[in-house]
């Protein structure tokens, strides 16, 4: 899988998060459809790929997001390093445990996110942010894990023998 | 079947009896991609990245554009079908509304134009704000939001190309939606007034009571800083008193829904819902002929007024 394809995935999963998707709010959120992609990338690839979608990942919601630029950078490659300790076997055959390993992961991700908000003095770094918004979002992304889960394995073994490529 | 190569790294099965690769020391994997991550936000923070934010926003336009478009007009097409009865009924009520506001627009006109001449004859130096405003809006579309939930912006399909500057306005027919906050060659960035880091200076419009209105985590807004002995009621308007300079005078913000008042706080707060449906905006109107003031003090907390 090369660092073109990467981007590009990540790309068109970063437009349609800041146009598609907040038109179908839940609970006042839109799903993190980046977040979700490279978390599932990074349990199905393990970290060298993980890391390099959530690199990827990030720098687009960085750039698009408006806010202080990094923090997406910074929170995806830890959630992803994490997410990649994990062994990717046992995910395949439950999809109960994908919901349930997304749902852990988002919420760390929000977590750190608030946290990283707060050490910028960004006023979104509140302990209300986080109930408000990291909690719901990551409710909400969840729910869509099978889905995502299902058509990054797809894609996975369709490219299984690629090598990364820098 | 690792072979011999140096640097071998352990290898591990997956269900189709392919190999993945672990790494050896992912620690250190981990601090390398945070230290590349830390040295983008770097060259972002001495603007090297500046250049491909702008060439990027220019590229994506059209394309956030596209699907913001056909996205409205889907949910337009799903949501008539679910609410047509509903619909009918509010038409109705509307038209009803409409002949009622037409008659009141011919009565204010007339006063429009008294008052006009009489500011004329009195030499009378302060402007009404929305008659400064005319011919001085440009129409802007939104194109995008913020993909992150914990921010509150649009992006919009107009740039420095087109005249826009930081700092300008924006409005709707129903009152304030935000301001500029960043201003690329053909798009633009509007900081909501529900982001948490948006403070508008506000009056509450039947007691002339001043306050200041700050977005909330999750999209509310606060009033806060009323003064703990007066009275606030819930249906009260509150709109933009013009102090600080950032925003002209007189535009509406929201009404008040709820009040809290503690007897050992110094000042009361109150929930503002905005007149603006801000998760349906699809275009908007930027005032190009205010300047912000600069350098001006707004009237500010040192901490961020959390929702109760």
């Amino acid at each position: 899988m090369t660092v073109g394809w990467a981007m590009a995935i990540l790309g068109v999963l970063t437009i349609l998060q800041s146009t598609a998707l907040p038109r179908l709010p839940l609970l006042g959120v839109h799903p993190d459809v980046v977040l979700l992609a490279v978390l599932h990338w990074a349990l199905l690839r393990g970290m060298r790929e993980g890391l390099l979608w959530a690199l990827v990942g990030g720098l687009w919601l960085d750039l698009l997001s408006g806010l202080p630029f990094g923090l997406s950078i910074i929170s995806l490659i830890l959630v992803a390093f994490l997410a990649s300790l994990w062994e990717a076997s046992l995910f395949r055959e439950h999809i109960s445990l994908i919901v349930l390993a997304t749902a852990l992961l988002s919420v760390l991700h929000g977590g750190i996110y608030v946290a990283l908000l707060r050490l910028t003095g960004h006023p979104a770094g509140s302990w209300s942010a986080f109930w408000r918004i990291s909690m719901p979002t990551a409710l909400y992304t969840s729910l869509l894990s099978p889905i995502m889960f299902a058509a990054l394995r797809w894609l996975d073994a369709a490219t299984r023998r690629e090598q990364l490529e820098w | 079947m690792t072979g011999n190569r140096p640097f071998q790294q352990p290898l591990a099965w997956t269900e189709k009896g392919a190999f993945v690769r672990r790494p050896r020391r992912p620690l250190a994997w981990l601090a390398a991609f945070l230290a590349l991550g830390i040295l983008i936000m770097a060259l972002n923070g001495l603007g090297y990245l500046a250049p491909v934010q702008d060439l990027l926003l220019r590229g994506l336009a059209p394309v956030q554009g596209f699907i913001s478009e056909t996205t409205s007009r889907v949910a337009e097409v799903v949501n008539t079908a679910r609410d047509l009865q509903t619909l009918r009924a509010r038409n109705e009520a509307l038209q009803r509304e409409v002949d009622r506001l037409t008659i009141e627009n011919i009565q204010l006109k007339e006063v429009e134009a008294e008052n006009a001449n009489l500011r004329r004859l009195l030499d009378f130096a302060q402007r009404h704000p929305f008659l400064e405003f005319r011919g001085a809006e440009v129409v802007a579309r939104v194109i995008g939001r913020s993909p992150n939930n914990f921010a509150g912006y649009l992006l919009i399909d107009l740039g420095s190309e087109d005249g826009i500057r930081e700092g300008m306005p924006v409005v709707t027919e129903r009152g304030l939606v935000g301001r500029i906050s960043q201003v690329y060659s053909t798009t633009s960035r509007v900081l909501l007034l529900t982001d948490p880091s948006s403070a508008v200076n506000a009056l509450i419009q039947t007691s002339r009571l001043v306050g200041l209105v700050e977005g909330q985590p999750g999209g509310e807004l606060i009033m806060s800083y009323i003064p703990q002995d007066a009275e606030v009621i819930p249906g009260e308007i509150v709109i933009t008193s013009g102090l600080g300079g950032e925003f002209p005078r007189n535009l509406v913000i929201g009404q008040i829904t709820n009040v809290y008042q503690r007897d050992y706080e110094m000042f009361q707060r109150a929930v503002v819902r905005p007149s603006v449906n801000f998760g349906r905006l699809e275009q908007v109107l930027v005032i190009t002929n205010f300047v912000p003031l600069e350098g001006v003090e707004e009237l500010a907390a040192p901490e961020q007024t959390e929702a109760p």
